[in-house]
């Protein structure tokens, strides 16, 4: 019982009693304390989780962080809200069960037949050394509405984001989400965005990764009627030591729904990415239609990428395609760019831009995509007048 | 070396006196050619006498006595020079260089461009004779081309193609993952002219074009390539496009993610700054641009789009000949532009070409099918066979290997 207790105890635990006090919510103060006693319990997950086989994250525990943000809940956190963040399933790992436990809640509601021209941006900045921050954000985006999320993560030095967004696209609505996770290369950052589509609906979630040192993504998303549509795509460009773990699982639980996912990754030095994507089309989800393709250019020979697409089919009648490649440049194109007289370094890098370009290509706000033109130049090391 | 020795023009009455020299200076190799074929370079007097009907020939006198004789045939622009002898004791003495002087002479005077010849291996002073003169070996002739003797034909520029050579092809040999498939080919590109490189499937074109451009897999075993008198082999690819060389691919390459404009800016300015000149900004070069691609009559839709990404095949071609346009190469390579086009986009992409011929820069086509030079007529015409050119000619070569196919010049390579 006493060897028992001294596992209970971490270094959040009198955080965690002095940041509950401020709770006023009673139901929530007490799903805080349910999480984070399962936190407790758990800890963090290790490589003997076949889910975090290729991303160790010792490191996250054996770092002593001040937990930052306000750990309040939204005057917002009621009716709709409530229902999403109860749904909230925290106990698939430590990272969930600590993010609810300290979360400091975001509420967006996108109104019902609403269409915002502009994007609703939601900055998560860590800025202090060695804080923790929690952020969970939950939206929802009302029958019929259309609108754009900016989601942008940065911070200044060694930072530990633990973020979760809970989105709702309801029936015939139309949302467009940009994630652009550009932490300090010493940041550890871990995320999970949970979206569950409504009849008719459209999610187009572009997810860039280009900060933190270690990092992870997990994004869920669920079909709940039929007629939705989804585009789940990515990009993570790694340099140094960097490592990103991307996990998806789209899951086709209803029949008539379509997914579209595209991940690509760029890695260079001894960089390292991991990629498990997975789609599920339910027995009953017949007229399913999903692609699903993850590429990756390997700039060095040190670098490393880890990938496993997979396709989980218990009905006859869909449409399913699905792939991985992991490669250096094509000789071919290269040899093309050479012939024009393009010298060998900007012929690789104008290729390695072109490849990244695709993804970024998606981000539809100006002012966003040419930061990331010039993020991405910056890592190429390339000077091509984009 | 110039000869005292005089020379004129035979008259007709001369023609059983140069039938004899032909006799006498063939004797010594009787041995070398079949019956067939010494029946032809000996041919008797009557024969002769009805050649001065084909084009001059020539004498030279030692003490009002005949000792040699050469004659030449026109064929279009060039000069076939056929049946030249020399007594044996009247060899050493520069009578050989006075004939062709002779020949060069009533060429350039007459509008010819270049002198051309056939002889046998063995005939060894007469090849060293040709090679002094300025003459090149072009390509060897199988026995089946002419009377069961085997040989080589030779030729020279004259008049107004002197001084004009940008590519010059010599005895190459190259191949892919250690197989040879050029096999000792030659070729020479003057700047203003248009070649055609004809050749059935697998004789090699392809590899040409890809060993000119600098493609990294293919290999040079042996053999020189001077490109404006420079060593081309030794430049890298890159280096080679600066230059001047440019090649449009067969298979163009799509560039996912990098639009035309940006694309073509980069390689104009690369190409800019190596040659010492000032680069274009985004906007300059747009202008640029919208006049090259109007030489192609292409939509400046496209300068936006990935380059060649879901383009139709004549889209592709027509991409090709606009990169051609904007970067002004000396010597453009285009292999197989014709290869998938309809005929309303051959007929674009052809023009667009016809519109870049201009006197100092020169334009290979490597092309599988004759139809393309109805469009682009070109200069000359080589038909590659197995490795090596095979047979040269001006335009109408090309008809001719439409009509006959291509198992008409095979044969003559495979024998070897």
């Amino acid at each position: 019982m006493v060897s028992s207790q001294a596992v209970m105890l971490n270094q959040f635990t009198e955080q965690f009693k002095e940041s509950l006090k401020s709770e006023e919510n009673a139901w929530l103060r007490g799903l805080r304390a349910d999480a984070f006693s399962f936190f407790s319990a758990s800890g963090f997950p290790t490589v003997q989780n076949e889910d975090w086989k290729y991303t160790n994250v010792g490191k996250v525990g054996s770092e002593q962080w001040k937990v930052g943000g306000k750990s309040l809940s939204d005057p917002e956190l009621i009716g709709a809200f409530e229902a999403l963040l109860k749904n909230f399933d925290y106990k698939r790992n430590g990272f969930t069960a600590l993010n609810l436990a300290f979360a400091d809640i975001v509420c967006i509601r996108i109104p019902k037949e609403t269409k915002l021209e502009k994007p609703i941006e939601v900055l998560l900045t860590g800025d202090d050394e060695n804080t923790a921050n929690f952020p969970h954000v939950l939206i929802i985006a009302e029958a019929g509405s259309k609108a754009r999320i900016l989601e942008t993560y940065t911070s200044l030095g060694k930072n530990f984001t633990n973020t979760a967004v809970q989105i709702v696209v309801e029936d015939n609505a139309n949302l467009t989400h940009y994630r652009v996770q550009k932490e300090s290369a010493e940041a550890f950052h871990i995320g999970t965005t949970d979206v569950t589509l409504g009849r008719g609906s459209l999610y187009d979630s572009t997810n860039i990764n280009l900060g933190a040192v270690l990092s992870r993504h997990d994004i869920n998303v669920k079909f709940s009627a039929e007629g939705g549509e989804c585009f789940v795509d990515g990009l993570y460009m790694l340099n140094g030591s960097q490592h990103s773990d991307t996990h998806s699982v789209i899951d086709h639980a209803v029949p008539n729904c379509v997914s579209h996912q595209t991940y690509k990754g760029v890695l260079n030095d001894k960089s390292r990415g991991v990629f498990n994507g997975k789609v599920f089309v339910r027995e009953n989800a017949s007229g399913t239609d999903a692609k699903q393709s993850n590429k990756n250019l390997l700039l060095s020979n040190e670098a490393r990428v880890d990938t496993k697409p997979q396709l989980e089919i218990f009905n006859d009648d869909v449409k399913c395609a699905h792939g991985a490649t992991v490669g250096q440049l094509e000789e071919e194109e290269l040899f093309y760019l050479l012939t024009r007289g393009l010298n060998n370094e900007l012929a690789r890098n104008l290729l390695t831009y072109g490849f990244a370009e695709e993804i970024i290509n998606k981000i539809g706000i100006e002012s966003i995509k040419k930061q990331l033109d010039e993020a991405v130049l910056n890592r190429l090391n390339a000077n091509l007048e984009a | 070396m110039s000869s005292d020795v005089p020379i004129r023009l035979a008259k007709v009455e001369d023609a059983r006196l140069i039938a004899n020299i032909l006799r006498e200076a063939f004797a010594e190799f009787a041995a070398n050619y079949t019956p067939e074929a010494m029946v032809v370079v000996t041919p008797p007097a009557d024969e002769i006498a009805g050649r001065f009907e084909e084009g001059p020939i020539w004498v030279a006198e030692i003490n009002d006595e005949i000792v040699a004789t050469v004659s030449v045939v026109p064929e279009t622009e060039w000069l076939y020079i056929r049946s030249m002898a020399v007594l044996p004791k009247a060899q050493g003495l520069g009578i050989g260089h006075g004939l062709l002087d002779a020949i060069e002479k009533y060429g350039i005077e007459n509008g010819f461009n270049r002198l051309f010849l056939y002889t046998t291996h063995f005939s060894t002073d007469a090849i060293r004779l040709y090679e002094k003169h300025g003459f090149r070996r072009v390509r060897d002739t199988s026995a089946e081309e002419w009377f069961g003797t085997p040989g080589l034909s030779m030729d020279k520029k004259i008049g107004k193609d002197i001084g004009k050579m940008l590519l010059e092809v010599k005895d190459l040999h190259a191949g892919i993952e250690g197989k040879e498939i050029l096999k000792g080919l030659n070729l020479q590109v003057g700047k203003g002219e248009v070649h055609a490189i004809m050749g059935p499937n697998g004789s090699g074109k392809s590899t040409l074009s890809k060993v000119l451009a600098g493609h990294p897999t293919y290999e040079v075993i042996s053999g020189e390539v001077l490109y404006e008198g420079r060593n081309l082999l030794e430049l890298e690819p890159d280096e080679r496009a600066r230059e001047g060389l440019f090649m449009a691919f067969q298979y163009p390459v799509e560039v996912p993610g990098v639009s035309n404009s940006q694309f073509l800016r980069l390689a104009y300015n690369e190409k800019m700054k190596h040659h010492g000149l000032e680069e274009l900004d985004p906007l300059e070069f747009n202008d640029y641009l919208k006049e090259k691609a109007k030489i192609v009559d292409m939509d400046p839709q496209f300068f936006k789009r990935s380059v060649n990404e879901g383009f139709s095949g004549g889209e592709k071609k027509r991409n090709e000949i606009l990169q051609m346009a904007v970067l002004e190469p000396k010597l453009a390579i285009l292999d197989e532009t014709d290869s998938g086009l309809d005929i309303d986009a051959l007929r674009i992409v052809a023009e667009g070409v016809n519109k870049l011929r201009n006197a100092e820069s020169a334009i290979v086509l490597v092309t599988h099918y004759q139809r393309l030079l109805n469009f682009i007529v070109p200069d000359v015409v080589h038909v590659m066979a197995n490795g090596k050119i095979v047979k040269e000619g001006g335009k109408e070569l090309a008809l001719e290997l439409e009509e006959k196919g291509y198992d008409w010049v095979k044969g003559a390579a495979s024998s070897r």
